[in-house]
């Protein structure tokens, strides 16, 4: 089997494990609380439906489900196997540290992409009237799909370090980007939640636009990228040199 | 055990030698200390786990580590009013509950598994089921260890602001005597949003042995409900031409939020007006109260039915 089929075989394996459990369908009805709210605002107001939107988008979606099920796919791809056990057999193998690592990320990624990413395209399409939401619809997909990688990339790090890592990395989100991004402004430079907002605001074609963003296109993707990248050097480095002990 | 169980040995088999040793097996002759005692010393080690207390440095970090976090609005406060005097109050006692509640969840998604998961992950309840304990017993036990921690982390930092308050000024004891009403409020207060967390994060934890499924089940919960809540009562219908409708039931939808629930509780038992999303349903600050308890009640429930029902 060459390269490619072994990483294609660690994404699928990955995949399947993500997705077997009943975490999976947890997910989707998470995913779906947006698509409600959006159904209840249509059917009672529609009054200011962009800033409505927004508001949607910042208050529910970019701010908790994106990170709750980055950070939850994120510390169990590998995290998962760490607790099992089942991660010697895969360090046993000859496969490069670093295909793990990015088969784990990417599985993480995707996943959280396409139930955070289907969520908030459904809900903004019910609370947009017509065709004036599809821009900002792919914009907040794309900024979400960005969000998803950087979170993923965390909580892969975090997992390798900690078995808490999802309270640590919960207690990131909440407290240092949900609470000290609000009071300390210069905070906002270390906040995924703005590297998101910045992707979306920049790419909505009203302008400007009615999110909340902070940060340029170029700041969220290059501080971004370097948050993601650093991430995942410190995560090849860690599984590298990760000590594959017997469990009693 | 009869002589046929998987560990005895049939008498032919070792033939006419075989003897059988003394091996020493003691039955316990000791005082038994009965149903209350082992009650206790559940409910105190479940309160020494939530802090890491007998446990290693590692997890000591994170419960430890967030009670101290909900100190800090209560310290700078303390510090600005020494050093600036009064002028600007942004931290009070009235509004504590909606600065530290996110610490409040996040302590119970990190504590509320230890208490309510990892005994069901490890398959060690049949061992506490066999002894003196009831079942009911067990999971009281578990609530009251994690309320108690809980009541830590509302009361200690309002009555450190409390105190701390009386302290910077010159007449302490007449601050002290005027605002007598206030430890009773913070107790109040603190024991109803303390009752609500706790009911909501055990109940979560309880339902599942592992700890990862908990923390994201408590955290997803609370940070869910109240996105849905805000966002559902930020919906105003149009004003209609009869009459301008200032009101709507979307508004009544704050009582879906956790954290707006115990906001408006807390805002009752100080008096104080209540804000935004709030002011704008309009409703009866005990409504509040209400709900804050009936979550509370509702966790208790799940926890009790659980442990009732658990195959152990």
């Amino acid at each position: 089997m060459g390269r490619n089929g072994v990483f294609r075989q660690l994404f699928v394996l990955t995949m399947r494990q993500a997705l077997g459990r009943r975490r999976a369908v947890i997910a989707v009805l998470a995913g779906a609380i947006p698509v409600l709210v959006a159904v209840i605002y249509r059917l009672v107001s529609g009054e200011d439906p962009q800033g409505w939107s927004a508001d949607l988008l910042n208050g529910i979606v970019v701010t908790t489900l994106l990170p709750l099920v980055a950070l939850i796919f994120g510390t169990s791809v590998l995290g998962g196997e760490i607790e099992d056990g089942t991660i010697v057999y895969l360090l046993v193998r000859p496969v490069p540290r670093r295909e793990i690592v990015a088969a784990k990320i990417l599985v993480a990624a995707t996943t959280t992409t396409v139930i955070v990413g289907v969520s908030a395209a459904v809900a903004l399409l019910v609370s947009l009237p017509g065709s004036a939401g599809y821009g900002l619809v792919v914009a907040s997909v794309v900024g979400i799909a960005w969000g998803a990688l950087i979170y993923a990339t965390i909580a892969v790090v975090l997992s390798l370090f900690t078995t808490h890592a999802l309270i640590v990395g919960l207690i990131y989100v909440y407290l240092w980007e949900g609470v000290i991004a609000g009071l300390f402004a210069g905070t906002r430079l270390a906040s995924v939640h703005q590297y998101v907002l910045g992707v979306a605001a920049a790419l909505d074609p009203i302008q400007p636009s009615a999110l909340p963003a902070h940060l340029s296109l170029a700041g969220s993707v290059g501080l971004g990228a370097l948050v993601a990248g650093a991430a995942t050097v410190l995560a090849v480095w860690r599984l590298a040199g990760f000590e594959v002990a017997e469990r009693p | 055990m009869s002589a046929d169980g998987p560990g005895a040995v049939s008498a032919d088999r070792i033939g006419t030698s075989g003897s059988i040793y003394d091996l020493g097996y003691q039955r316990y002759r000791g005082q038994r200390l009965g149903r209350a005692y082992a009650f206790r010393s559940l409910y105190l080690h479940g309160l020494a786990a939530s802090f890491g207390i007998g446990r290693s440095t590692r997890s000591k970090v994170i419960p430890i580590g967030l009670f101290a976090i909900a100190l800090v609005p209560a310290l700078i406060e303390l510090g600005v009013t020494a050093l600036a005097g009064e002028a600007l109050r942004p931290v009070r006692l009235d509004n504590y509950f909606s600065l530290v509640g996110t610490v409040m969840v996040l302590f119970g998604a990190a504590v509320a598994p230890e208490l309510g998961s990892r005994d069901q992950r490890h398959h060690v309840l049949s061992l506490y089921f066999s002894r003196a304990l009831e079942r009911r017993d067990y999971a009281v036990a578990r609530l009251a260890a994690l309320l108690t921690a809980m009541l830590a982390i509302a009361l200690i930092p309002e009555f450190v602001l409390y105190l701390g308050t009386a302290l910077v000024r010159s007449d302490p004891v007449s601050y002290l005597s005027n605002n007598a009403d206030q430890p009773g409020l913070i107790l109040g207060s603190g024991i109803v949003v303390a009752l609500q967390v706790t009911g909501v994060a055990l109940a979560i934890a309880s339902l599942t042995p592992r700890r990862a499924y908990a923390t994201g089940g408590i955290v997803a919960y609370w940070f869910i409900a109240d996105g849905l809540g805000s966002l559902i009562a930020s919906i105003t219908p149009p004003p209609t031409a009869a009459a301008s409708q200032f009101t709507s039931w979307t508004h009544d939808a704050v009582l879906l939020s956790p954290s707006l629930v115990g906001d408006g509780a807390v805002r009752w038992f100080f008096g104080t007006a209540p804000e935004d999303a709030l002011a704008r349903a309009d409703l009866a600050g005990w409504v509040y109260v209400l709900a804050a308890l009936v979550y509370a009640a509702i966790g208790i429930a799940v926890v009790l039915r659980r442990f009732h029902r658990i195959a152990a």
